[in-house]
């Protein structure tokens, strides 16, 4: 049961990827091709997936737009993980007065949304994929930092690093060799999640406009660019699209949760 | 004190004693307190089985002490007599409560029995009470629970604070209005007890009520038992893994080991003249001062290997 | 009884006093520090711009006179401090300055849409929170049962569907499949002298459903593994005991314990619902800050995008401080922390 879930969140997410990947090489149509004379195509032949309001092919783009769907989830989780980790670590190793800055840093970040922080981003220096990936970065930073350092708390416990201190080993050697590989599947799982996050993120800043060009398909701009009243199915595909990366995401976070350390249980 | 049977709290089974004939008849004119026949309890879907085909009886008044190493069972038997297993737990079998069958019982029918007639003491004082409220409103419940208002002769906090002094805790209106965390360990374990006999009930289970307190307080927990059972005529069945302890409260013994009663009898029956060799190494092992300075200790399994029970 | 003597420990005598007073205290510096930076960060990313308002304004062809004569104007040519502290200043006496595109005043763009915005937020709210105790209690206690399960999956569904495509799904269904309700727009419940109660509930049906779909997800997945925390502890197991029926000590032992939880976590998520209501107003066409805000970030309305972010906020970190006030009264373990931290 447990590797079901495993298994099913690494397929789902091997998916994305795969469309991701595939996009670079083929698509069954140019996904910048307008085709007036076919707009609003049905779901059939050779459209799969139907044309939106400009005759683009839906299905291209759909491949196309799983690109920026792994392109700032790659980028801005792992953006956060460099930063956030080693401060969680420090913050958990130190217990003084540094530690409780971070911490409380990390707090107040923790209250202004990678939506906000975008938006903020977005009027200050104008909208791009840049500006969102920076913000939903900024906006991921604390929660690896929370979990660093409660992950560092529980591991500091420990008695092995009692005896490594003991033995002379230094702060940053006992957090690479005793603490990073306790915390690692914490991460893993994180990073999981996160990446979830990072989508969800990503597809509403898409969607008001606040992320990629109008040149780039994303799967948010897929949807802001649909017409509910003539083509409802152009807004529902790509809607489904969001819904299915995110969830793999999460089913990944979860199996692996439970899959790596049965003594964590569901901490979301 | 009225549901006890004729013949005070003398157990039924010990024998040579005069009193023992009169006590037998009452107890043949109707059934046991507590019958369990062929109980199995097995868990998940390995069905794994952590007890098998026990079988024993509980009479008024008596006391029965359940002993057994951890893993063995003992606790899984007497959570399945509350009705308290898992979710992913099968019990076959019977138990029988006052002549109720409790094993086709609703959670309803149950509950009305638990707290009531039928209440248990836990392991852990420290972590048994709700840390959000009050303990003199937690024991206050357990009234509110089984009585209707309309029978009370007195309000429920007398009742609470009452049961409080008996059971040895100084200054009860002090101790009603404090939140677990603000207590000690004794002072936990002395409330649960309270809880458990408010409602005078004729089944009284302790699951190692005195493990985790220290030596002291400990004692003072069963020298208090052992007095509010003889004053309310409560029946017991007392569940440790130290023998010491159930021969000093009990008058019969079960033994469990793997899930199975391999041993039953009158305490010191059980102890003069052991049987089976899984007791014979309990009781070895409980004697520390049997063992010479420089000896090795006797460990349960020098007693095993003779005979290896299926 | 000597024992009992003993026991008469020192803590029980402290908690007689009030220490939750200092608990209080402690919360309200943490929260006036936490307004402090988080306005002051607010500021700063707007003020520090590469590009330069007044230039922005005027357009590339402006001489430098006409652009130093309009940073004077707007008083942008004073230090930065003094500009945070006169901001600041006026946010807490409700004066968000002037707009620099339209010249209105931003108060007064921000105040009829905050109701909006509040609607929404305060009927989400406390709906997503009902559904989310019912189903996560449900999934807690069946999660060994396949109804349990269901609810679990039917979550973990919600839980991956962003709010705008749960709002476009209701609008596709309920607005232009079966013509129910009007798929866009808002009528104030206040309208001129009368209540329009329909009108006004016509339009806010769609918008918090769908914030009621993905937070009331997000949240039963707390609820459920806070509800499985307590069915595993010790006291839950003497509220059976002592003949509290399943549900009757689920709720009773349950909900008091895991309470203290949820209130951090419905704190917490009062961000993202904060952003699941900018995005829903969008879909919906609802005029509130969300749109507000979306519509001052195209137009460059740089006060108004710092005036309104605040607002959102301060009333992040007002609702978090209120629940962890809400934790201390619920909680009597942590009220007795405030003296020994």
């Amino acid at each position: 049961m447990k590797k079901f879930t495993v298994i099913a969140g690494s397929a789902m997410t091997a998916l994305v990827l795969l469309a991701a990947l595939v996009s670079f090489v083929w698509t069954p149509f140019d996904p910048s091709l307008v085709d007036s004379a076919n707009r609003f195509a049905p779901l059939g032949w050779p459209h799969v997936l139907g044309t939106d309001a400009m005759g683009i092919d839906t299905a291209s783009r759909l491949l196309v737009g799983a690109r920026t769907v792994v392109f700032v989830g790659v980028v801005s989780v792992e953006g956060a993980a460099v930063v956030g980790i080693p401060l969680g670590l420090f913050a958990g190793m130190r217990h003084g007065w540094w530690g409780e800055a971070i911490s409380r840093a990390g707090d107040i970040l923790f209250a202004l949304p990678a939506l906000l922080l975008a938006i903020l981003l977005a009027a200050a220096v104008g909208a791009s994929v840049v500006t969102a990936m920076l913000a939903i970065a900024i906006a991921t930073v604390p929660v690896f930092i929370r979990m660093a350092r409660a992950a560092t708390l529980t591991v500091m416990e420990l008695d092995y690093i009692d005896a490594a201190r003991v033995a002379g080993t230094s702060e940053p050697v006992i957090a690479l060799r005793h603490v990073v590989p306790n915390i690692a599947p914490l991460i893993g799982v994180q990073a999981a999640v996160s990446f979830g996050m990072a989508i969800l993120a990503e597809a509403g800043l898409s969607y008001l406009g606040l992320s990629a060009s109008s040149s780039t398909p994303t799967w948010g701009r897929m949807m802001r660019d649909a017409n509910l009243f003539t083509a409802p199915a152009q807004a529902v595909i790509p809607g489904c699209a969001i819904a299915f990366a995110v969830m793999g995401f999460n089913v990944l976070g979860d199996g692996l949760r439970d899959y790596l350390d049965p003594r964590l249980k569901e901490v979301r | 004190m009225t549901e006890t049977a004729p013949g005070g709290r003398a157990d039924g089974q010990r024998p040579g004693e005069i009193q023992e004939a009169t006590r037998r008849d009452a107890a043949l004119a109707e059934h046991p307190l507590l019958e369990v026949a062929g109980l199995s309890v097995a868990f998940g879907r390995r069905r794994i089985e952590a007890v098998h085909d026990v079988s024993f009886t509980v009479a008024r008044g008596q006391r029965l002490g359940l002993v057994g190493e951890s893993g063995s069972g003992k606790t899984v038997t007497a959570t399945a007599i509350m009705g308290l297993l898992a979710d992913n737990a099968q019990a076959a079998g019977s138990i029988r409560f006052d002549g109720e069958e409790l094993t086709t019982a609703s959670d309803q029918e149950l509950s009305r029995l638990r707290g009531r007639s039928l209440t248990m003491v836990f392991q852990e004082p420290m972590t048994a009470l709700d840390p959000t409220m009050t303990v003199g409103r937690q024991t206050a419940e357990v009234v509110w629970l089984h009585e209707p208002r309309s029978e009370r002769s007195e309000p429920v906090r007398q009742r609470v604070l009452a049961a409080f002094g008996d059971v040895g805790l100084d200054d009860p209106p002090r101790i009603a209005d404090s939140y677990p965390h603000q207590l000690s360990g004794g002072q936990r374990q002395r409330v649960m007890l309270a809880m458990a006999l408010i409602n005078r009930p004729q089944l009284v289970i302790c699951d190692e009520p005195t493990t985790g307190l220290d030596v002291l307080v400990q004692d003072r927990i069963l020298t208090l038992l052992d007095g509010k059972l003889a004053d309310t005529g409560a029946a017991c069945l007392f569940v440790s893994h130290d023998l010491a302890v159930v021969a000093r409260l009990c008058t019969d013994v079960l033994v469990m080991w793997r899930g199975r009663i391999v041993e039953a009898g009158p305490v010191d029956h059980v102890l003069r003249e052991p049987r089976h060799p899984y007791t014979r190494g309990l009781i070895a092992t409980a004697r520390i001062e049997a063992v010479t300075p420089g000896q090795r200790l006797p460990v349960l399994e020098d007693f095993m290997t003779e005979e290896e029970p299926a | 009884m000597t024992e009992a003597a003993e026991e008469k420990g020192a803590d029980v005598a402290v908690a007689r006093r009030r220490p939750w007073v200092r608990s209080v205290l402690r919360r309200l510096v943490v929260f006036a520090v936490t307004v402090l930076v988080a306005s002051f960060l607010v500021f700063l990313l707007v003020a520090l711009l590469p590009g330069d308002v007044a230039r922005a304004t005027l357009g590339l062809g402006a001489s430098d006179d006409q652009v130093e004569a309009l940073r004077s104007q707007w008083g942008l040519d004073r230090p930065l401090l003094l500009r945070y502290a006169e901001w600041l200043g006026g946010f807490l006496t409700g004066d968000l300055g002037q707009s620099y595109v339209t010249g209105e005043s931003v108060s007064s763009q921000v105040a009829p849409r905050l109701a909006v915005t509040a609607w929404l937020v305060g009927l989400s709210t406390p709906l997503a929170l009902i559904v989310a105790l019912v189903t996560g209690v449900i999934a807690a206690v069946g999660r060994r049962r396949w109804w349990g399960a269901v609810i679990s999956g039917v979550s973990h569904l919600g839980l991956a569907i962003p709010a705008f495509f749960a709002a476009t799904l209701l609008v596709l269904v309920f607005a232009v499949a079966l013509g129910w309700l009007p798929a866009t727009g808002y009528e104030p419940l206040f309208a001129g002298r009368g209540v329009d109660l329909a009108g006004w509930a016509s339009h806010l049906v769609l918008p918090v459903a769908a914030i009621v779909i993905v937070q009331g997800s997000l949240l039963a997945r707390y609820v459920r593994s806070s509800f499985i925390d307590v069915l595993t502890e010790d006291y839950y197991r003497t509220a059976r005991a002592v003949g509290w029926t399943r549900w009757r000590a689920v709720f009773r032992h349950g909900l008091r314990n895991a309470a203290t939880s949820l209130a951090t976590v419905v704190g917490l998520q009062l961000a993202s619902l904060l952003v699941g209501v900018i995005l829903v107003e969008q879909v919906f066409a609802l005029p509130g800050l969300g749109s507000l805000l979306i519509r001052a970030v195209s137009g460059k309305d740089l006060l108004v995008v710092q005036g309104v972010v605040m607002v959102l906020v301060v009333a992040v970190l007002l609702i978090n401080l209120i629940v962890d006030l809400a934790y201390l009264a619920i909680d009597p373990r942590l009220r007795r922390q405030g003296e020994t931290a």
